[in-house]
């Protein structure tokens, strides 16, 4: 006899079984003494199990259930693991709100923060003329792009971004070096040490050279806050006597020279904050979609105070030109009006700057190429955006706007 | 129905079928008492999908079935823990027929019927055990205890006879 046959009697025993299937075992078990004996074994089994008996509830039960009951409602079981269930809202909103807040960081549009390092501020332009400035303070210089068509430098673009530069930096001492010698009654060599394309840097062939170079000018300062950058500076000599000089020397004592020229210009770069310009051609390919370029500045020890990028560490846009190669916007906050005087000045603008009421008032100045001028400013909560645009004004005192004086940093925004 | 008249039906019902289950009247009050505090709980809850018994033995079988795992769990970390010692200690009873164990009609004499037969349900399996309680003490059908267990009724049938089959097997031991 089989499971099977089995399992079908104990069913049979439970009268589990179909009508058909109770019929056939019945039959079976009829011809077979051992289904029957099987059966009877199984009955005898269901019956003893049958026969344990049913007791009756233990005396108090129900009151030990009750008070079991009582005691589960009073300490209730802990349902929650790490924070109690009155937590959680304030947990997930606390969660919520940091994940938000990367995000947002993390997607926001970069916002293009121009800021005038503390060097470019009224406290080094503070002096009491553009005559008397002193040449250590380069604020030409500083204002790097400063429209350098106006001086006849329009060549700068055919040569390196590094002689650009340097004829811009030359150009600005030259600048100076015409205010003092004005004053003195020596005949100005303003622009007359801009080295044409191809030249020898800061030599024009038909001009007589200086008897100093721009930045050997720069050895004896004037002002404090520049002895320590002017004095580390080296200090090369261009030549003796003109040009003809200069030309006359063999090509060992020019290249001499210019070696020296261009360590100047090193100590230049470096006084300022500059630690590379970027290649002028490649830098326009790589923001040929972006609608503006930038140049110059790069992250160095000062970079943090020449102005931050948000999203970037190393780029400081300190010199952002607009597409086309039109030169750079800055914006100064001048507070006494030598400063915006000397700004004035050094921009080479014509006649007198706007009256500004310092010290209750600060001057706004833009400095970047002519036709620039500030369309708005606005007073935001830890800055001012000057919002410009670089052409389309005639007259220069669209450069100048008056504040209430205010310690906050200046953002240089396109007008929309 | 209120809580009362769900306590004065049900709680004979569960206790018994925890005294068989357990094999012991003081577990068998714990057991009964846990798994009516949580049928009075989800009470509310309950739709009548079933039979209100079938709920609540349902309940109590599971209620049982959750003890017995927790059980297994903590003997085993208690065999980890002492079992160099020789300190294994069982909280289930364990019915061991010797082979030269007295006669059923003189083990009967010693402990009475019910004593043997709860020892030898006690040797089945938890879902082997609950069916033949359900069915043999309870009396309920193969689809109702199908119900209860989340088994099919063709489950139950072999089951309940492979159930019988090892009790014969046990009774017969003591008898022989």
């Amino acid at each position: 006899m089989n499971d099977s046959t089995r399992e079908k009697l104990s069913a049979y025993l439970d009268g589990a079984l179909s009508d058909s299937e109770r019929r056939s075992i019945e039959v079976e078990i009829s011809r077979s003494e051992e289904m029957r004996l099987e059966l009877e074994a199984l009955r005898a089994v269901s019956k003893t199990v049958k026969s344990l008996p049913k007791e009756q509830l233990p005396a108090g039960f129900m009151a030990r259930l009750q008070a079991r009951r009582a005691r589960e409602d009073a300490a209730p079981a802990r349902e929650y693991f790490i924070l109690p269930p009155a937590y959680r809202p304030l947990a997930f909103a606390l969660s919520t709100a940091v994940v938000a807040l990367v995000v947002w960081d993390k997607t926001r549009a970069p916002e293009e923060l121009i800021v005038p390092r503390a060097g470019w501020d009224s406290e080094k332009v503070a002096v009491k003329s553009a005559a008397e400035a002193p040449p250590s303070i380069d604020v030409s210089g500083q204002l790097s792009a400063m429209d350098s068509r106006d001086k006849g430098l329009a060549d700068l673009s055919s040569g390196s971004a590094e002689r650009a530069a340097a004829n811009e930096i030359t150009a600005a001492n030259a600048k100076k070096e015409d205010a003092a010698g004005a004053k003195a009654g020596a005949p100005s060599t303003f622009g007359k040490h801009i080295s044409a394309p191809g030249k020898p840097l800061g030599v024009q062939e038909d001009e007589p050279v200086p008897a100093e170079g721009g930045f050997a000018r720069r050895a004896a300062p004037s002002g404090p806050a520049a002895a320590a950058p002017a004095a580390s500076s080296p200090a090369p000599v261009l030549g003796e006597g003109g040009g003809g000089a200069y030309l006359a020397r063999s090509e060992e004592e020019r290249s001499a020279i210019n070696e020296r020229l261009y360590q100047g210009f090193e100590e230049e770069k470096k006084r300022m904050g500059i630690a590379k310009i970027m290649d002028k051609d490649a830098e326009e390919d790589r923001l040929s979609g972006g609608g503006r370029e930038f140049m110059a500045l790069q992250a160095t020890p000062e970079a943090a105070q020449v102005g931050r990028a948000r999203g970037s560490a190393a780029a400081v846009r300190g010199m952002a030109k607009a597409k086309g190669g039109a030169p750079v916007l800055k914006a100064l906050t001048l507070k006494s009006a030598e400063a915006l005087s000397a700004a004035w000045s050094a921009a080479g603008l014509p006649g007198e700057p706007p009256a500004v009421s310092f010290p209750d008032q600060m001057a706004v100045f833009l400095a970047g190429p002519s036709g620039c001028g500030i369309t708005d400013v606005q007073v935001r909560k830890k800055f001012i955006v000057v919002l410009y645009k670089d052409a389309g004004f005639d007259d220069p005192s669209a450069r100048v706007r008056a504040l209430a004086a205010s310690p906050k940093p200046v953002v240089v925004k396109p007008a929309e | 129905m209120s809580e009362q008249q769900f306590l004065d039906e049900h709680s004979q019902l569960v206790f018994n079928v925890a005294l068989r289950l357990t094999g012991n009247r003081s577990d068998a009050e714990d057991l009964a008492q846990d798994a009516l505090i949580r049928a009075l709980k989800a009470l509310p809850r309950f739709r009548g999908d079933s039979k209100l018994s079938t709920w609540v033995y349902t309940i109590t079988v599971n209620t049982w079935k959750n003890r017995v795992r927790a059980e297994k769990s903590r003997g085993f970390w208690k065999t980890i823990s002492f079992g160099a010692f020789g300190n294994q200690d069982d909280d289930e009873p364990v019915y061991e027929p010797k082979g030269d164990d007295a006669p059923l009609d003189s083990e009967l004499e010693k402990e009475g019927t019910a004593t043997v037969v709860q020892k030898a349900l006690l040797q089945l399996d938890a879902d082997d055990r609950a069916i033949v309680v359900l069915r043999e003490i309870e009396e309920r059908s193969y689809g109702e205890i199908g119900e209860v267990l989340g088994l099919a009724e063709g489950t139950v049938k072999s089951r309940l006879f492979r159930a019988r089959a090892k009790l014969k097997t046990l009774l017969d031991k003591v008898s022989a």
